[in-house]
């Protein structure tokens, strides 16, 4: 849950009183357009992406424009650009125009939870403008503060005089920055970047900060976001429609996290614990077409519920359904297993028989209870299965589904089809 | 702000070994102790430990208690109430949901000075609230486990606290040993003790740290307890991608790190754990060298390329744990701790192939399970008939399905249009069974059928008998016998006039056995039966 931008960052920022760039949004008339070049001298041109997106500058997707045609040509290039930064791809969908602030100094500020000083953290630093990686340690200050007191004005003006800030900039970075810890802690964040804030200089050469560029995470487990009254489409970017049910149901009981990993692939293995998830996705590799965590002890109803939307997305290209975890402390594995069974039996009643092969690896309370329900489901269905104890090495639980997987592939599937009196 | 603590720590710690983590003397509140889950994982945890709950606490539940196999634990209001009842504690456990837990930490800390350690439980907590967890603790001199832990067991002591470490049965994973666990993962805490244990290695102490943006005792203080604790000779850390923890731990004893997750590079978001987000230089890959540079070795340790050092190995599957465990203490002279208690081998408990023909790799057969699962499976088997659910929705069961493109329905998997050409029996059997049954099976239904409806000397069985000598089509047999029972009653349309039927077989039940003149006769019983 990522918002890059001033189209609403400048929103969030005037929320706290912060001063922003002035911003123009895709809509903007070219009336509109000329008068902010004729009041700023030039304009910025960036495309709009949902999400987290970086590197955008380097990659040659920032227009600069000094008259309206040029500003109209920088919007048909950067409209619908796509960008590439690392193993993302995004879709720009529309323009900001931002008026340019001219600045002798430029300033990172950015602040998020560090795990090396488990408290909420400062990072500024006045050689802003560029990446703060690229800079040395003794340029930029990294400072720890109280969540219960919050950032005080003190911690910026510590922070600047270690860094022998120039002095024009001091003050009022001091009055404004505390600012941004309201917009952080009280509204759900995990991250918030201004880079860079330039120091505008008004007509009596006094300097003020004004944010040329934002960036936020929110926390999605914090529903204090909400109180910003962003539109609800901003978070949707990368959800599929499998994602989006599923995600409909996370509570905080149970978890319910999913991701596509392969929408081609062909083992559906729900797996139940962090854990699991992390050592199966990893040996699975491809041939997994999601990666999931729907531990926690979940309720008999939340995963049927999961495994049903499971099922209608995936299991009619399924060759293995996956079952696997480790040995389970609170979570009922009758529970579970039989509500995984029921939705597979509802599945095969509603939409006809698939050739699948199941395989179970799994330990915890219940656990015999639980594998006669699954058992008993896969004998009616006449499905070939086997089912592993907690005994049984994890990793070759999963080299056996995934050998299962290849015979599948070869002659396995068209053998289970014939079987089941189904086409293969 | 934080209140000193020991070592040489920025922030306060008060754990010195590992022994303290969990012991025999602490005594414990438990928030939301009534909740779902904690109603099932208290009592468990409360009896392994020789009963270490003191009271719990459930707003406008005081009165009320929870019950255990070793007496009932005290539900109160709040914690005030408590402990003016004269309770006294030194460890809170949180099961409140997310939004309450923040303000949980609060009430345990503002009312009860005794207050040394917290076990949070909850999942899903919100950052915000997670770091104004860690501000209180720090300033207050408080121990924190978590989030999103299951808590902490010690084997030495039989204690476990704040989660369900070990499952309904915690002995089975947690025996007697030398080695500490520190994991990410609750779930692997318990996996890997019992890996260890087929293995030969006992345990010490079992911390399920969580792995959300806050983990608030983590690797660094785990490895200053760790050196102190005279019990344990090595660890095995469980580490997730995410978070510098790691980095800063600095480990005298020897140590087998599982570092999963490079995968995780490819996600745009977090998946499973919440702190367990990829990307920057504290993915996967950057710990594991963080841990090689620490135990001096170039390359991870697989079966294939047993790479380790007397101060430890990198693994990237929990499986491999046992075997690195036993090469890096081979290099420090340790021996296993007790002979092994079994191997990790694939071992299917069920199975079947459904007469396919597989290759001889995946023709897995079934084996006895372990202890005492196989008694269970013997049990499981002896039940006649399947286990389904029994379902209020017509059809949920499944038992029944339709085909949706010839729209015949079947039961068990066999066509109504192949049901109707078998006997009755065969048919009973079936619907009871699963199976047809053979020839003895049949006669078997015959009579238990024969038993359950007893018709013996009833008017509507002469009736249709007369029918029948009679050469009448099976309709009209079956007619006959309609007649005599009657037909349907305006009152009940679900039952037939069967008082009129049972007036009219009077005479003749004279002349019949003695069956139906018992106590036990009542109109209409043998129908609603």
């Amino acid at each position: 849950m990522q918002v890059t931008g001033m189209l609403y960052g400048a929103k969030m920022l005037r929320f706290v009183g912060f001063p922003t760039s002035e911003v123009l949004g895709p809509d903007a008339s070219e009336d509109e357009i000329k008068a902010l070049i004729d009041r700023h001298g030039e304009v910025f041109v960036k495309p709009v992406f949902k999400g987290g997106v970086g590197k955008k500058g380097k990659a040659g997707l920032l227009g600069r424009a000094k008259d309206l045609k040029t500003a109209l040509k920088e919007k048909e290039r950067l409209y619908f650009v796509e960008h590439r930064h690392g193993h993302q791809i995004a879709k720009a969908n529309g323009v900001t125009f931002e008026g340019a602030v001219p600045a002798d100094h430029e300033v990172y500020f950015s602040i998020t939870d560090s795990t090396h000083f488990r408290a909420p953290t400062m990072t500024l630093t006045h050689h802003g403008g560029m990446d703060i990686e690229e800079l040395d340690k003794d340029q930029v200050a990294q400072i720890p503060f109280d969540s219960l007191t919050g950032l005080k004005a003190f911690v910026v003006a510590n922070a600047l005089s270690a860094l022998d800030a120039p002095k024009p900039i001091i003050s009022p970075l001091v009055q404004h920055l505390p600012k941004l810890w309201e917009l952080y802690h009280d509204f759900g964040m995990t991250t918030l970047e201004l880079n860079p804030i330039r120091m505008h200089e008004d007509k009596r050469g006094r300097l003020s900060p004004v944010a040329c560029d934002f960036k936020c995470g929110f926390d999605r487990d914090d529903p204090r976001w909400q109180r910003l009254n962003l539109p609800s489409h901003l978070f949707a970017v990368d959800y599929s429609d499998f994602e989006q049910e599923i995600n409909q149901l996370r509570t905080y009981q149970g978890q319910s996290d999913v991701y596509v990993i392969n929408s081609s692939g062909t083992i559906l293995a729900p797996t139940f614990g962090g854990g699991a998830n992390s050592l199966v996705t990893q040996m699975l590799g491809d041939e997994a077409i999601i990666s999931s965590d729907f531990g926690g002890n979940p309720p008999y109803e939340k995963m049927k519920e999961v495994a049903r939307i499971c099922f209608k997305h995936w299991l009619h290209q399924t060759n293995v359904l996956f079952i696997i975890g480790g040995k389970s402390n609170n979570t009922d594995i009758f529970e579970t297993l039989r509500a995984i069974a029921d939705a597979l039996r509802e599945h095969f009643s509603q939409h006809g028989a698939t050739p699948l092969y199941v395989v179970i690896g799994r330990g915890g309370p219940n656990l015999i209870r639980g594998m006669g329900a699954a058992r008993d489901t896969f004998d009616a269905l006449g499905l070939p299965y086997r089912i592993f104890g907690f005994d049984s090495d994890m990793s070759e639980v999963i080299n056996y589904a995934k050998a299962v997987d290849a015979w599948m592939k070869e002659t396995g599937r068209a053998q289970i089809a014939a079987t089941l009196k189904i086409p293969g | 702000m934080y209140k000193r603590g020991v070592g040489e720590f920025k922030y306060y710690v008060g754990t010195s070994s590992l022994a303290q983590v969990a012991t025999r003397e602490d005594r414990v509140c438990v928030l939301n102790i009534l909740g779902g889950e904690s109603s099932e994982v208290t009592p468990v945890g409360h009896a392994y430990s020789g009963g270490n709950v003191v009271f719990g606490t459930s707003p406008g539940r005081r009165g009320q208690v929870l019950e255990t196999p070793i007496g009932d634990i005290p539900v109160f209001n709040n914690v005030l109430e408590g402990l003016q009842a004269g309770h006294r504690f030194n460890c809170g456990v949180i099961y409140l949901p997310p939004a309450g837990a923040r303000d949980g930490v609060a009430e345990l800390i503002r009312v009860n000075p005794d207050l040394k350690k917290i076990y949070i439980v909850t999942e899903k907590l919100a950052v915000h609230d997670s770091r104004e967890i860690r501000a209180m603790g720090q300033q207050n001199g408080i121990d924190i486990f978590g989030a999103n832990s299951l808590g902490v067991a010690d084997s030495w002591h039989q204690v476990r606290i704040g989660g369900a470490l070990g499952g309904d049965n915690p002995a089975e994973a947690l025996r007697k040993g030398s080695i500490a666990i520190f994991s990410n993962s609750g779930n692997f805490t318990t996996t890997i003790a019992t890996y260890l244990r087929m293995a030969g290695w006992g345990t010490t102490t079992l911390i399920s740290s969580g792995k959300d943006v806050y983990i608030h005792f983590a690797a660094p203080e785990f490895a200053f307890a760790l050196a102190n604790d005279a019990r344990t000779k090595a660890a095995v850390l469980y580490v997730e991608p995410g978070g510098y923890y790691e980095l800063d731990a600095e480990f005298t004893k020897p140590v087998v790190a599982c570092v999963v997750g490079r995968w995780k590079n490819k996600l745009t978001r977090a998946v499973g754990h919440a702190g367990a987000m990829a990307g920057g230089a504290d993915d996967a890959a950057t710990k594991e060298r963080w841990f090689m540079e620490k135990f001096a070795v170039d390359a991870l340790f697989t079966p294939d390329r047993p790479v380790c050092s007397a101060q430890g190995a990198v693994v990237t599957n929990i499986a491999h744990i046992p075997l690195a465990l036993a090469a890096v203490m081979r290099e420090n002279a340790t021996r296993p701790d007790f002979a092994p208690e079994g191997n990790l081998a694939l071992k299917p408990w069920f199975g079947s192939s459904q007469g396919l023909r597989l290759p001889p790799p995946l023709d897995l057969p079934v084996v006895e399970a372990v202890a005492p699962y196989g008694e269970q499976i013997a049990a499981l088997n002896k039940q006649i008939g399947a286990t389904f659910p029994r379902q209020s929705l017509k059809d949920a069961s499944g038992a029944s399905q339709m085909d949706p493109r010839t729209q015949v329905t079947s039961l068990y998997g066999v066509s109504m249009l192949e049901a109707a050409q078998y006997p009755l029996e065969a048919n009973v059997s079936l619907a009871l069974l699963r199976e047809q049954g053979g020839e003895n099976d049949k006669k078997l239904i015959d009579v238990a059928i024969g038993a359950y409806v007893n018709l013996h000397g009833d008017p509507a069985l002469a009736a249709a008998q007369a029918a029948r000598d009679t050469g009448n089509a099976p309709n009209s047999v079956l007619a006959a016998a309609a007649c005599i029972i009657g037909g349907v009653s305006r009152a009940d349309p679900r039952r037939p006039c069967a008082a009129a039927a049972r007036r009219a077989a009077r005479p003749r039940r004279r002349i019949g056995p003695t069956a139906r003149s018992g106590a036990g006769w009542a109109p209409g019983r043998h129908r609603s039966r």
